[in-house]
């Protein structure tokens, strides 16, 4: 709900989702100057949508929306320009990324090895504590759809992290 | 490893420099918000009130309406000035020449005032007197064109439109009523 007084502008709504927006941009994009720019373009797009916007669970819920949405047309085009249509998604992100997995932040490297729709799953219920409900409305997909992307999920995670003593 | 994961993504923030340069892009984008709003507003604003100006009683009257009268004024007072300083030069003629030009634009004047009093209005369908009426396509409307009898007064119905009022000639008329309807739609 909106407190009294409480004023809703893009720049206090920077200053509040900054991470959520900067962390959900880059566990989709892996790379950090496209998760600048998603970042960047996300806010930028807020300015003229702001005055729409109730409540600070709406602002969040249109951040994600915009987040994932914005990532989706930057992956589309990298998919168009450099991947043959073909290929399988879970194929190409461990063929692509086959590097070892860094000892500091062992899990969200794993995170960032998994498909783009995965991430984003996995991001929003076991990161933001979203229920598959409202993960399925965020990102316009269906229920079952969520909680598979969550099942499979798991199970590549559990097959990456194998072995890891501290996990 | 989900609480390994929640504690690896909480270390991740958002770099101060991305949030300062998104904060001047998004200050960049509102300036410009601002200036299309500002300039949008203008421009209903203009199709609303023609611009007015404030009257010698503080009143405000129409720019439109007052341009005529301004240019009359003008020319009455520097045409005869302009021909008395220089007698020697102006032949006899010139006199005549003079009094006709005045006229002119006199009469000028007087038609782009009876331009003004063109008038439209909206009507939900056409009314019947235009069933037998003359079909005339003026820019991208046809128009149903009744001429009144005194010869000046026309009598239009395009686009839902109805528009009425006293031109130099039927050519005149429906300029101006194309660019009234054109103005109307503008507006909605």
């Amino acid at each position: 709900m909106k407190k009294e007084n409480e004023v809703i502008t893009a720049d206090s709504a920077v200053d509040r989702y900054a991470d959520m927006v900067y962390r959900l941009a880059l566990s989709q994009m892996k790379n950090k100057s496209d998760a600048d720019d998603i970042f960047q373009e996300v806010f930028v797009k807020l300015v003229s949508h702001i005055d729409e916007l109730q409540s600070w669970e709406h602002v969040k819920a249109w951040l994600i929306k915009v987040t994932v949405n914005c990532a989706r047309k930057h992956f589309d085009q990298y998919w168009n320009k450099n991947v043959s249509f073909l290929e399988e998604p879970e194929q190409l992100s461990e063929e692509s990324e086959g590097y070892e997995i860094p000892e500091e932040h062992p899990v969200r490297t794993a995170v960032g090895r998994l498909p783009a729709r995965y991430r984003t799953a996995v991001y929003l219920f076991y990161y933001e504590q979203f229920s598959i409900g409202e993960i399925a409305e965020l990102t316009g997909q269906k229920e079952t759809t969520v909680k598979t992307q969550l099942f499979r999920a798991r199970e590549m995670l559990k097959e990456m992290l194998e072995g890891d003593p501290d996990l | 490893m989900i609480e390994q994961y929640q504690k690896e993504m909480s270390e991740v923030h958002a770099p101060k420099e991305l949030i300062e340069r998104t904060k001047a892009a998004m200050d960049e984008e509102q300036e410009h918000l601002d200036k299309a709003k500002q300039f949008q507003n203008n421009d209903a604003q203009e199709a609303e009130n023609p611009k007015k100006v404030k009257g010698k009683k503080g009143k405000l009257i129409s720019l439109q309406r007052a341009l005529p009268a301004v240019a009359a004024i003008l020319l009455l007072i520097f045409v005869p000035a302009a021909l008395k300083d220089s007698p020697e030069e102006i032949p006899m003629q010139l006199g005549q020449e003079k009094d006709e030009g005045i006229v002119k634009i006199e009469k000028d004047i007087a038609l782009e005032k009876l331009s003004t009093e063109i008038e439209i209005e909206a009507v939900s369908e056409m009314p019947d007197r235009f069933e037998d009426a003359e079909k005339v396509t003026q820019g991208e409307y046809t128009f149903y064109l009744l001429v009144k009898k005194s010869g000046a007064g026309f009598e239009a119905y395009a686009e839902g439109y109805l528009v009425s009022g006293v031109a130099e000639d039927q050519e005149h008329f429906l300029v101006e009523a194309e660019r009234l309807i054109r103005e109307k739609k503008h507006e909605i």
